[in-house]
Order: C-alpha cells, then structure tokens, then sequence
C-alpha cells in the first residue's frame, strides 16, 4: 500500500503523474494496482479509432495536417507550439491520452548492452547509472503489456529474448532487404513491434494496413490508451483529460505538493498529491522545470545542477529509398518495421566517428508519398508523362531503409522557455536549440554509402538518398539526465529528483546517452523499474501534504 | 475561408481552371487516362480538399482565381518558371484527387491501404524466412553486440 491517502478529495492524491503518454501510463497502471491513488493530468483527450484515418481513401492527405506528427503543423489547441529557428530538427509529439504512441511507428527495440556503458567502452559521455542486465527483467514485464512481436534469438543481445507474441510477416520488401543483407554477410533479424501478431492485451490482431503513423484504426498497434489506462482505470486511477499543467508549486519544506493546471473552461485548478512524477516527454518536462521557478530553485524546479533542458537529444534521421524492378506491395503495413540490422551499430573507431545507428525497412505508403522521392525535381519532370513515368518507376516498387543515428549529448543542445511564443492557455512555449554535430554528420554520411551499398547488393536498380531529414525529432531525450552525482545529474537511478524529494521523473528525459535506437521500450522499462522501487520504498518515501 | 462554395470548395469558375490546368499536370499517358476523363475536377477535387489543410485548400482557391482565362499551357509554364510553390502545391492537389480515384488505384495494382487478416495459422513462430537459410547464416555469424563489461 502507499503512504497514508490524503482527505480523499477529488482533488488530492498519493500520486500524481503529469501525462497520459507512455511512462506516464505505466506508472498509473502501476502504482494503482499496489493501491496508491493516483490521479493523471494530461492536457489533451482521448482519441477513438473511428477518428484514425487509416481506413480512409484519402488517408494520405489526412495525414497532413490533422495527423501530422509535427505539433506545429497541426496546431491543436491541446498541442503547444515549438519555437525552432534555431534547430535543426523538429520535435515531433502528439497530445492527449496515450501520449506520443497514438502516432508511433511502435518499433520496439531495446537499447544494447554497451548503450549503459558508453564512457567505459568508448571513452566518451557518461555511463547510466545502471547496466542492461538491471533493466532486463522490466523490458520483459513490459514486453508482455505492450503486446510485442518479434523473434527470438537474435545475435544482437545477449540470451534470453524472447518476445511474448510472434513476428509479423516481414513482406517482400523485407525479404528483398534480407536478400542484399544475406549477400553482404550483414546482420538482420525480423524487427520487433509493438504491434499484436495475434488478439493480446485488449489488442486486435494488425490487419497490415500501414497506417499505423496515423493511428492505428484496428486497434492492434499497442498505444498506452488500450494497453495500459483501462487497467489503471479498473485499479480506481483517475484521468483528468484537457489539464494544462502550468506549474508545480512547492512547499516551505521543498516538497512539491501537487500541479496547478488550466481547465478546458479557462479555469485554474490545483491538484495536491504526496508525490509527483513527470512523464511529460523530454521536451514537456524541462519546460515544466523551468516553468515552476521559486526562491529556492530560481532557475526551474530541480534544476540546481543548471542541466534541467540541457543535453536534448532527437536522433538524426537519414533514409535511403531503394527502387527495383520486382513488384513488391510496399504499401504492405506494418508501418511499423519489416526488418532491422544493428551491423553499423557499435562503435568502431576506424570509420571516422563514435556510436553507430540501427537501421530498419518500413513501407512505403501510398502513390502521394512516393512523389517525395523526386521532390526538388525541375517542374518539368514532375508533370505530365514525367508524372506517371516517376510513379510507374517507384510505386511499389521501393522501400526504404531508415536510419537512427545516436547523437551525442552537448549542454547547448537544450529545452528553454521562449520569451514571446505561448500556448493556447498563455503558457510559454518551449523553444528548441538543437545543431547536428561534425559527429553525427560523420555517421549520417557514413550510414547512408552503407544503405547504398545494401540496396545494390539486393539489386536496386537506383537509390534516393535523404541525409538529414528536419521532422525526425520523435524520440526526445536527455533534459533532466540520471545519475549519481547532484552536480551533474537531475535524478537518481530511480527517477527521483536529487533536489526534490517527493519529485519523480520516469520519461526520457532521464536518458544519460540516446542510444542508436528507437527509445520506447527503454522509456516504458525504466518507467517500470522506478515505480517498482517506489512501491517497495513506499515506508521511506518523503511526501508534502496539502 | 476565403471563396467557399456552399456546394464544396470551388466555385465553378475555379473548377474550369483547375480542369484545364490538371490536364497539363496529368495527361492520358503510359496507359493511364488523364484528370479529365476520371472527372477530376468534380468529386474527386473536391473529396481531396475536403482532407487537406485549411491552408492549402485557400492557396489553391488563390492560384485558380488568378490563373483564369489563361492558357494551360503557359499558366504551368509560368509557375514553374516564376511561382514553384504556387506549381508544388497545385501537382499536389491534383495528384491528390487522382490517386483517390478506383479506376487509377486499378491501374497501378493499389487495393489501398486495406486490412489483410492472416489466419492464425500463418503466424507462427518459425517464419518461412527460417527454414530458408537466410537468419540462419545471422545466427551462425554470432553475436553483433559488446557485452557489459565486467
């Protein structure tokens, strides 16, 4: 059980947790069910299936606007705007409950082993305050509650792995992929999703539709609304949806003593809880820091280290589009991933840059994505014959080999609040400083002459290369880092921060180094681990009272 | 919005204009027919506008309105020599309400993003990639990751 509730009132909680996303999720589906109270704030609402445009013909223009992944260009009420001029990447996120695994590609892939170890193995940045080995068993739990396809076995971890469901079907294009890869004595392996094979969790079986970047309107692609909130709703959890959490406030002890928010009537309300976890993202989070200032930590809540929104980062993205002459349905979901190859992905000195990438073959979409592929064409090649000629050549005929570069963590890459931009409760918006690096451009380059070299070697006839793509930012890591020194960290190993006591932080801000790979699986596994240790520290555990 | 119909985004005279202007942009060619004989202008057009962003949908009333009267010909040639924008999201319109249409979908072998159930029987636990060989040579190849250091 938890620490003594409080009144019982609607308003106050053991727990509360600000946002509805993936770590936030965990933590409510958790900490409910060994009795806590809890209530979540989330600032946008839930979303129906029949509101995914999957099923629709025009589902490709509906994915411009509405469902585009960029906040800024969808403009919601419930989205607050990025300011970016100064970055090279555009933070990628969607609003409401469920968090940002509404609209992701649920590629599940755990982080490697020598991810934890970096300052060991390779000499630069920091080492996580705990080991691959220490978040094994998490990965698994949570591998169970996000409904994971894959196969086990594969050589790029350690033994046993084995995900609970089994492989969606890999495609042609996976095949033809595996077909180079196999020539080239590379590694591949069917990548893993969190995307049912078969009914599971509350999950349908994927249909392979391809549009689960739109949302998934089968309802087989695991998003925390399905797998996690009717479970933490059953436990007695509570969900205020359309909360905007404008603040933190503390106490005269430094406790944080709850969240002040802004109701969907424009009204300010308060929620006072015992304990506090942001799940906010890396981007929400620091913002939620730097926006709770006080005498005691006038440079944002937490933040005497001054890295709160520091070290932001967003994994570069590179993509390769190789055309061929068999048909090969890449229009064929999941969307989600086909296949996946680590060969480039631990460090190896000789190529000029340090970490590596994972790579992984997705589906090309519908005919209007691939016009994409001759984008910055002469206005003549694009129209008339030239129009049917170019789709004739790559509609599904193409797939694409994505790259996920791990960017290094530097200070100035940060999360701060912008002086002018707000959102549309008047709260300041986060403003995004973010340059790619001479390393990260190293590996891109390097990455892309690879995904070349596969493609050939699986017979493409040509290839598009993109190298640096701007709306890639989906995984947000970095801003309120762990670790065991104060002074150079914001939280410990178990996501409580070192200058705030009763303050949890689970999201991926917390990450010390980004790894090359897509981060859900290690959000959700450490998310896990830290409310596991709460719960079994709960005697121990200080807390603020109203 | 600007210019909106009561009967769907474009008034007639912006559905003229676009007609003659997709016809240039998509013509009966590598044996696919061309915007006009697929009514392009009509339903389809406005079915594509209709899930477009507001924006767009306002830029396009805006080029149709100030490309009346013209010459396909030379109102494409202009655009491509002077407004590239103004052409970029003019192709993208007009691709959009094509590639909407059945009978385009036929042509290029696109059901559409439909559902495939597979029965339980096809997903198993050892893929037909298995018994083939080739994840096989991945394993015997060994592991690709470094191990925690000791």
């Amino acid at each position: 059980m938890g620490p003594a509730s409080l009144n019982g009132s609607p308003d106050t909680a053991d727990v509360l947790i600000v946002g509805a996303g993936a770590s936030g999720s965990v933590a409510a589906r958790h900490l409910s069910a060994a009795g806590y109270s809890v209530v979540c704030l989330e600032q946008g609402g839930y979303s129906a299936r029949s509101d995914f445009p999957g099923a629709d013909l025009e589902w490709e223009l509906k994915a411009q606007q509405k469902w585009h992944p960029n906040p800024n260009a969808r403009s919601r009420p419930e989205d607050y705007p990025c300011e970016v001029s100064d970055s090279d990447v555009n933070p990628l996120m969607w609003s409401g409950v469920g968090g940002s695994t509404i609209l992701w590609a649920a590629h599940w892939v755990r982080f490697l082993p020598s991810d934890f170890r970096v300052k060991t193995l390779d000499g630069i940045c920091d080492d996580w305050p705990f080991t691959y080995e220490d978040l094994e068993p998490y990965y698994r739990r949570v591998e169970e509650e996000f409904a994971v396809s894959g196969l086990e076995g594969d050589p790029a971890y350690p033994s046993p792995y084995r995900p609970p469901l089994p492989p969606l079907p890999i495609g042609r294009i996976g095949m033809k992929a595996a077909a180079g890869l196999d020539k080239l004595g590379w590694h591949w392996w069917p990548g893993p999703n969190a995307i049912a094979s078969r009914p599971h969790n509350g999950l349908r079986q994927c249909t392979l539709r391809g549009t689960c970047l739109t949302g998934c309107p089968e309802g087989a692609k695991a998003s925390t609304d399905l797998t996690h909130w009717p479970h933490a709703l059953r436990s007695g959890a509570r969900l205020i949806t359309g909360a905007r959490v404008r603040e933190l406030p503390l106490d005269e002890r430094g406790r944080v003593t709850g969240a002040v928010y802004i109701d969907r009537d424009g009204r300010e309300r308060r929620v006072r809880a015992g304990v506090t976890i942001l799940a906010a993202n890396g981007v929400g989070t620091p913002r939620l820091l730097q926006l709770s200032t006080s005498s005691r930590f006038p440079d944002g809540l937490a933040n005497s280290s001054g890295l709160v929104g520091r070290n932001l980062m967003m994994h570069p993205y590179a993509a390769v589009v190789g055309v061929y002459d068999d048909p090969l349905e890449s229009w064929l979901g999941p969307a989600g991933q086909s296949i996946q190859s680590m060969q480039f992905y631990e460090t190896d000195e000789s190529r000029g840059f340090a970490r590596g990438a994972k790579w992984q073959v997705m589906p090309s979409g519908g005919p209007l994505g691939l016009r994409s592929g001759y984008a910055g064409s002469a206005g003549e090649e694009r129209i008339g014959a030239n129009l049917h000629r170019g789709i004739a050549e790559l509609f599904g005929h193409a797939f694409e080999w994505g790259i996920i570069a791990e960017d290094l963590p530097e200070e100035g890459n940060r999360v701060v609040l912008d002086p002018v931009l707000t959102d549309s409760d008047g709260v300041p918006a986060p403003k995004i400083i973010y340059r790619n690096s001479a390393n990260t451009r190293a590996m891109l380059d390097y990455h892309v002459a690879r995904a070349v070299e596969a493609h050939e070697a699986a017979g493409a006839r040509r290839t598009l290369s993109t190298s640096l793509m701007r709306d890639c930012g989906w995984h947000l890591m970095g801003t309120a880092r762990m670790g065991t020194n104060p002074a150079t960290s914001v939280v410990g190993q178990w996501g409580r921060a070192h200058d705030v006591p009763n303050l949890y932080i689970i999201d991926g801000s917390t990450f010390v180094t980004c790894a090359g790979t897509n981060p859900t699986a290690t959000i959700a596994a450490v998310a896990l681990r830290c409310v596991d240790h709460m719960i079994k520290n709960a005697s121990s555990q200080e807390v603020a009272y109203a | 919005m600007t210019g909106r119909n009561p009967g769907g985004a474009l008034t007639g005279e912006q559905r003229d204009v676009l007609a003659a202007l997709a016809d240039i942009i998509i013509p009966a060619a590598e044996g696919m027919p061309s915007a006009s004989e697929i009514g392009l202008a009509g339903e389809w057009a406005e079915r594509a506008l209709a899930a477009m962003p507001a924006d767009a949908v306002a830029g396009l009333q805006r080029i149709l309105s100030e490309n009346a009267g013209g010459s396909p010909a030379a109102v494409i040639d202009a655009l491509i020599r002077t407004r590239p924008a103004d052409l970029d999201l003019l192709v993208a319109t007009v691709s959009g309400a094509y590639y909407l249409h059945p009978a385009v979908r036929a042509r290029l072998g696109y059901p559409g993003q439909v559902p495939r159930t597979l029965p339980p029987e096809e997903v198993t636990e050892t893929p037909y990639y298995l018994t083939g060989g080739p994840l096989e040579r991945v394993r015997r190849r060994g592991p690709v990751y470094r191990p925690t250091p000791r």
